[in-house]
């Protein structure tokens, strides 16, 4: 009887064991493959700890960050066993990218919803959120650093921020203090001004509150123009400055840093924007007559993407992303002289489709064929005026090639645009 | 000379045949128009599912059936790990309607026998039925997919089934990349 009571124990304890989730006690971290990246670099973007126990959720978690980062093409992750029994080394092998990379998202839109037909390029932010230049090369340093130069783009749909391309060299320190957070320093050089060397920093922090959520910030100091130009013998300085300020909260579990076909993106954004200009207002018969420009903006953007993926073949995906700011507009000298007040806002909806037209191995990377079709709004309302007419409804419907292979990532595609 | 060259030649003819014959489930109708498929353990012996298999993770195998000419639809799930410290198959199926077994298996073969026995995926409206069934290997656990099972609870009528669909598709809603996915077209009929 009593053999027969141990048994079940015995039988009962194994089921229990076996209906709870699986926990692993990660001994040691051993990354496989890599030749240009850090071992340690991948380690620590995947927040587990050696000596800790993790679970299969975790693991996963895991292996969806490292496949959300844009220096490596695929991970795969196995256990073998350790020193003791219940010990575990966890292998990660890895894929890398090249060390030149490109990121070309051209997408030409047709639009003819308000004034002369014109293309204009898409600026998307649904998917994405690598802030990856559009060209580039990347060399790793040290254990945990990146040094990077390239061409980057700056576009959003705000309508008090400027959107320019520009030649930025940098540095990316992560793990800061073995904490997971990393900061980047970037020198840029906005397009048009090369020569004159206006300089214009970035800084970039952020720090992973869990595996699928960070909180970035983002401080930019652009300068466009900083010159002055001698008319009817008076010295007028032409200064063009913009300084934005973000505090972004992510919630990304998605599988891919461009183009996801699984999980779901959550952004929101306050953010802070100024901008500077003086110029002259206008020659009169007296002179020139200088004038000063400052912008004020408070804004919040939010973007919500969520994706699914039908079969290996088919993805469908859902968006929504908005924004409302107040812009103060405060002009000095010139007939313009006085204080504005604004307040714009924009809301896309947007669904999508895409097809897996890859057959090859993973590895190797992906290719994808999406369309698209999105409802956007935008207005301005003025302070003591009416609702400027630039408020409009947007259709927009376009259809894109998806390419990444272990060079970079590009979507070319095209768009058609009408409203009411 | 001549003999045994023809008959290599007559056996690399029917290889692929016969590769792809040992690829495709048998399904058969069992009492109560329910459709039962039993997979084939060559899936076990692929490259790449194999691999994952050895791994120590989890590896989960989605099975769903679609009616082609109707939106019925029916799934179930297989997940399997290798324990690496006992030596032991750690499994689980999780049938269309909710039903869950969970084994310990010693041997290879004890798996593929298990592997093997019928999985109930489908419940049938007729005596003759004719389905798309679509098996997707995923690493990880579906566990992990808590917050998908959420969300597509709340959607679980637009997909036209109850909980146990929801519960044994959440394997396809976890954000990683499937190892490998396969696709039978099936006739299957009441004996």
């Amino acid at each position: 009887m009593t053999r027969i009571l141990l048994l079940m124990l015995i039988a009962s304890s194994a089921l229990a064991q076996e209906a709870a989730p699986a926990a692993f006690f990660i001994e040691r971290i051993e990354v496989r493959n890599a030749r240009r990246v850090s071992p340690a670099l991948i380690i620590s973007e995947t927040l587990l700890h050696e000596g800790t126990e993790v679970s299969e959720a975790q693991l996963a978690a895991a292996a969806a960050r490292l496949a959300r980062l844009p220096f490596l093409l695929s991970t795969d992750f196995a256990l073998e066993k350790g020193s003791d029994r219940g010990r575990h080394v966890l292998v990660i092998n890895v894929v890398e990218t090249k060390p030149f990379f490109f990121l070309v998202d051209t997408r030409p839109v047709l639009r003819e919803d308000h004034g002369p037909s014109r293309f204009e390029y898409s600026d998307d932010d649904f998917g994405s959120e690598s802030k990856d230049a559009a060209l580039g090369f990347r060399w790793f340093v040290g254990r945990r650093g990146i040094v990077h130069v390239g061409v980057l783009s700056q576009s959003d749909r705000r309508t008090f921020t400027s959107h320019y391309s520009a030649v930025a060299a940098g540095y990316t320190q992560y793990d800061l203090f073995g904490t997971g957070a990393f900061v980047t320093l970037n020198a840029r050089l906005p397009e048009g001004r090369w020569t004159e060397g206006t300089g214009s920093p970035q800084l970039i922090a952020g720090v992973p509150l869990s595996a699928s959520q960070t909180l970035t910030l983002d401080f930019q100091d652009t300068h466009f123009r900083d010159d002055t130009r001698d008319i009817a013998g008076v010295e007028i300085p032409f200064r063009d400055a913009e300084r934005l300020l973000s505090l972004s909260w992510t919630y990304n579990t998605t599988n891919h840093p461009f183009a996801p076909t699984r999980g779901t993106i959550l952004r929101v954004t306050p953010l802070r924007a100024m901008r500077d200009r003086s110029r002259v207002s206008q020659v009169t018969g007296g002179g020139v007559v200088p004038s000063a420009r400052h912008n004020n903006a408070w804004g919040l953007d939010l973007a919500a993407s969520r994706y699914w993926e039908l079969s290996e073949r088919h993805a469908v995906s859902a968006a929504l992303v908005a924004g409302w700011a107040d812009v103060e507009e405060r002009t000095v000298g010139g007939f313009a002289e006085g204080v504005l007040r604004s307040r714009p806002a924009y809301q896309v909806v947007r669904a999508g489709y895409s097809r897996n037209l890859w057959a090859g191995q993973a590895r190797s990377g992906d290719s994808r064929l999406e369309l698209d079709g999105r409802f956007m709004t935008r207005q301005l309302h003025r302070d003591g005026g009416d609702q400027f007419g630039d408020s409009d409804k947007i259709y927009q419907a376009s259809i894109a090639w998806v390419r990444r292979s272990s060079w970079g990532m590009a979507r070319l595609g095209i768009g058609y645009a009408w409203g009411e | 000379m001549g003999r045994v060259a023809g008959l290599l030649a007559l056996a690399m003819l029917l290889l692929p045949a016969g590769v792809a014959a040992q690829q495709r489930p048998a399904f058969a109708m069992q009492p109560g128009r329910v459709v039962a498929a039993a997979l084939p353990a060559s899936i076990l012996s692929d490259r790449e599912v194999e691999r994952r298999l050895r791994s120590g993770l989890t590896a989960t195998f989605v099975l769903e059936a679609k009616q082609r000419d109707a939106a019925r639809r029916g799934a179930s799930r297989i997940e399997i790990r290798f324990d690496l410290w006992d030596e032991v198959w750690i499994a689980r199926r999780v049938e269309f309607d909710g039903k869950e077994e969970r084994q310990r298996i010693a041997t290879r073969a004890a798996l593929e026998k298990w592997w093997s026995a019928p999985l109930r995926l489908f419940a049938a409206a007729a005596d003759r039925v004719a389905l798309q069934v679509t098996l997707t290997v995923l690493p990880f656990s579906p566990a992990e997919g808590e917050d998908a099972r959420a969300w597509i609870s709340k959607t679980g009528e637009a997909v036209g089934e109850g909980s146990p669909l929801i519960a044994a598709m959440v394997g396809t809603t976890v954000s990683a990349k499937p190892i490998r996915s396969y696709r039978w077209s099936a006739e299957v009929a009441a004996p």
